[in-house]
């Protein structure tokens, strides 16, 4: 069979489909569509909207609350652990505003093989803000609190109480922390890297 | 008028034309968003919310089309970029990846003769044959079987003509070769 006869065949076969609607019909579906389009455009922009909102009102609640706690800080170590967690909070804020805390949204009107270039840079972006978890945003809040938890143990010592309540602190905060850190470096950092190979596997 | 009118006339004539647009284009572009989608997956569902994904995509985009390419051209870059991230997520949720096997069965004995049956048959056999081609060949294919020319594939995709048809001879070999496969398995 020649070359020729056979991609017809082919476009035939690509074009072969239930006969189009009517233009009344396509007026429709293409109305139905718009309103589909607005109502899912409005939606995310609301829900972006919300989780800006919410990162940033739960950093300002964190650093309102640890600032009150460094200002009735009963003794000076405590109160440098409070300033700490209460900077740890404008820092996050400043970080995840800065670099955007989801995925940023590509040109999709660029050339293919660019716009591939920038999807797997992209992912690569995520993987690695994933993995640097620990230091923008766990570490320095986890000093605070252990500097706090220090504090309080040695207030507690220094006034013939027992420490256990700042060695018990310390422990909750390491465990939630732990568990924060298992779910970025470990499971975020999967999911991505599932993406990616995905992605890899269809080029 | 003053300048508030002014500016709030000059948005709503500007939204006009951006619904104006989109619609035009869904009605032109429909049929060929849908033939793309059935290459990206297979599940029915699944091609209905990819062209719905790629009209999104398309109504962000119009107000940032200022004509440097063809209409055409960045139409298609646009669904091909958008059901390349959609269609990973869509794998990801698992209907696509349980739904491969959805191929109609060979006719019935008693539909041997129903062309228009078996001309279905036949174009879900050359969707997947397509869908089983590497994400880059799967592209070029659809945009020379949507009657795009080289010169257009070449905008879209980046390729060079000469690639490109490097690429097609072999691609629509391949093609060939299974849809003769499938018709002998049906005889």
């Amino acid at each position: 069979m020649s070359q020729e006869p056979m991609n017809d065949k082919l476009n035939d076969l690509w074009r072969s489909e239930a006969p189009s609607s009517s233009r009344l019909q396509k007026e429709k579906e293409g109305e139905d569509m718009l309103t589909m389009v607005i109502e899912r455009t409005r939606k995310f922009d609301r829900r972006i909207l919300l989780r800006n909102v919410r990162e940033v009102v739960a950093a300002a609640i964190v650093t309102g609350i640890f600032a009150w706690f460094a200002w009735k800080a009963p003794a000076g170590l405590e109160r440098i652990g409070d300033v700490i967690v209460a900077a740890s909070g404008v820092w996050i804020t400043f970080y995840l505003l800065r670099s955007g805390s989801g995925p940023r949204a590509l040109d999709p009107g660029m050339n293919l093989n660019a716009y591939g270039q920038l999807l797997h840079e992209s992912y690569d972006r995520e993987v690695r803000l994933a993995r640097s978890v620990k230091y923008w945003y766990l570490l320095p809040m986890y000093v605070g609190l252990a500097v706090v938890s220090l504090g309080m143990g040695l207030r507690l010592h220094g006034a013939g109480q027992s420490a256990r309540p700042a060695v018990v602190s310390m422990v909750i905060v390491t465990v939630g922390f732990g568990l924060v850190w298992i779910l970025n470096e470990v499971y975020a950092v999967r999911c991505l890297e599932k993406l990616k190979r995905e992605l890899a596997g269809m080029e | 008028m003053d300048g508030a009118e002014a500016s709030t006339r000059a948005v709503s004539d500007s939204d006009r034309g951006r619904r104006e647009t989109f619609l035009r284009l869904i009605s032109e572009y429909r049929g060929a968003m849908r033939r793309l989608a059935a290459v990206y997956v297979n599940d029915s569902r699944d091609r209905e919310d990819l062209v719905q994904e790629i009209a999104v995509a398309l109504w962000q985009a119009i107000p940032k089309f200022r004509g440097e390419a063809s209409e055409r051209t960045w139409l298609y870059r646009i669904a091909h970029n958008t059901a390349i991230t959609a269609s990973t997520k869509l794998r990801r949720r698992g209907r696509t990846e349980s739904a491969v096997d959805e191929v109609p069965d060979p006719p019935a004995e008693s539909t041997h003769g129903d062309k228009q049956l078996i001309d279905s048959q036949k174009r879900e056999w050359l969707m997947r044959a397509i869908r089983e081609l590497g994400a880059v060949d799967r592209q070029i294919v659809t945009l020379h079987l949507e009657e795009l020319s080289y010169r257009e594939i070449q905008e879209i995709t980046g390729m060079t003509e000469g690639a490109i048809a490097t690429r097609l001879t072999r691609i629509r070999e391949r093609l060939a070769e299974q849809i003769r496969k499938q018709e002998v398995e049906l005889r």
